[in-house]
């Protein structure tokens, strides 16, 4: 009797949570047989609209991630950098752009998205007031202010040869500052996609 | 010890062996083309990319130049920066843009360039905290300043974009930017600067 009301509390629990979103959610794209034939990847700069360096900057890091990883059957193409001798990436890039980026590099498929970096200036309450006082408020932000920046990364893998997306995640993250917390919403961005790759070869 | 007792811990041993191997206890090397690394003459320090944030929008250019004496202290390859590619890229980049595979290769292949360094400055801020100390006579206040530096670099090759070395790096010091840009910069190319002083060695033993 115990044990049948122990099944229906755990039920609910389940339930419970799953409606309460503490189930993981999945790539929003995840056509697994389209990945299969991916084994050269090209990643151009991604987008971010709020800081320029931030998406180029997350697309080097995804780069070595995935080089390094030396996940089974997959290598990582550097498009052309001439780029950077203008000062940064130059506009929003099209699907097309992409693709074609990848086709002249001899790559499989292209990762392409946004990324959106914030910083935001906390006061930290552990100064003497004294000081806080005597100091401009914005200088004083400034120099004692404890920084929390938010992050979010919008993947997309575009295949060549099925000439649309497949595969779409978003990782986020937020509470620090710097690459730790870029480098954490990429690997919630990728992680499933690497998963898979890892186990399927 | 008994026979069996020699066999159980010797079976021990090579299990406990095994699982460190597929725990990933294999040395990680991030150098994936030794013979591209060796065989290069010439490579070429590209722009680097700033940090994001308020601080880091020069760190990239610091960053290149500090990579520039780096990379030629290591006594291997010639080393250049941007400058011959900006100049060459110039008429190019008018008729084609600038991820155009063939455009950088032609660049690169007329100038000699071997490799293209890639660094960006993933870090570059500092932090304050307040101290005080109480004394006999009284007390002390102050403020510490940590200043924060984190680099990712990574050498490809500019026909075909294949990554043969990353390194990333990052450090921090009490006295400046500087101090934490450069050891920061010295982790990213440490693996390269082993590799290459062996290369070097086995070369003279020839």
């Amino acid at each position: 009797m115990a044990g049948h009301w122990l099944r229906i509390l755990a039920a609910g629990l389940l339930a419970a949570s799953v409606a309460g979103g503490c189930a993981a959610k999945g790539p929003a794209v995840f056509d697994k047989p389209a990945i299969d034939n991916i084994h050269a990847l090209a990643v151009p700069p991604l987008q971010s609209p709020q800081d320029p360096s931030a998406g180029a900057l997350v697309s080097g890091m995804i780069g070595v991630r995935l080089q390094s990883a030396r996940l089974p059957e997959l290598s990582v193409i550097e498009p052309p950098v001439l780029w950077r001798l203008g000062g940064g990436p130059a506009g929003a890039m099209t699907d097309e752009d992409a693709l074609r980026i990848a086709r002249e590099m001899g790559a499989d498929a292209v990762l392409t998205g946004t990324v959106t970096y914030g910083v935001a200036f906390v006061a930290d309450s552990t100064t003497p007031r004294a000081m806080r006082e005597s100091m401009k408020a914005r200088d004083f932000q400034r120099d004692f202010g404890a920084r929390k920046a938010t992050t979010s990364v919008n993947l997309r893998i575009l295949s060549v040869k099925a000439n649309r997306a497949v595969y779409a995640h978003t990782g986020a993250a937020g509470g620090g500052e710097g690459s730790e917390l870029l480098a954490k919403a990429v690997q919630a961005a990728l992680k499933p996609f690497e998963d898979y790759v890892r186990t399927s070869r | 010890m008994s026979r069996t007792q020699v066999l159980s811990s010797s079976l021990l041993a090579c299990l406990l062996g095994a699982s460190a191997l597929l725990a990933g206890c294999v040395p990680k090397t991030n150098i994936y083309d030794a013979y591209a690394l060796t065989e290069a003459r010439r490579v070429a320090v590209m722009p680097g990319l700033g940090a994001p944030g308020p601080d880091g929008t020069n760190a990239g250019t610091a960053e290149s130049s500090l990579l520039i004496t780096s990379l030629a202290g290591l006594d291997y390859y010639q080393v250049e920066g941007p400058g011959r590619i900006r100049k060459a890229a110039k008429a190019g980049l008018a008729t084609r843009p600038a991820t155009s595979r063939s455009l950088q290769a032609e660049i690169t292949d007329r100038l000699d360039i071997d490799l293209l360094v890639l660094a960006d400055v993933t870090d570059y801020r500092f932090t304050k905290q307040w101290r005080s100390a109480s004394w006999f006579v009284g007390s002390s206040q102050w403020t510490e300043t940590t200043y924060w530096a984190g680099v990712d670099m990574r050498i490809v090759t500019p026909d075909d974009g294949r990554i043969v070395y990353s390194g990333s790096g990052s450090a921090s010091s009490r006295r400046g930017y500087g101090p934490a840009l450069q050891q920061a910069t010295g982790k990213a190319l440490a693996e390269l600067a082993r590799f290459l002083a062996d290369a070097k060695a086995r070369r003279a033993k020839k």
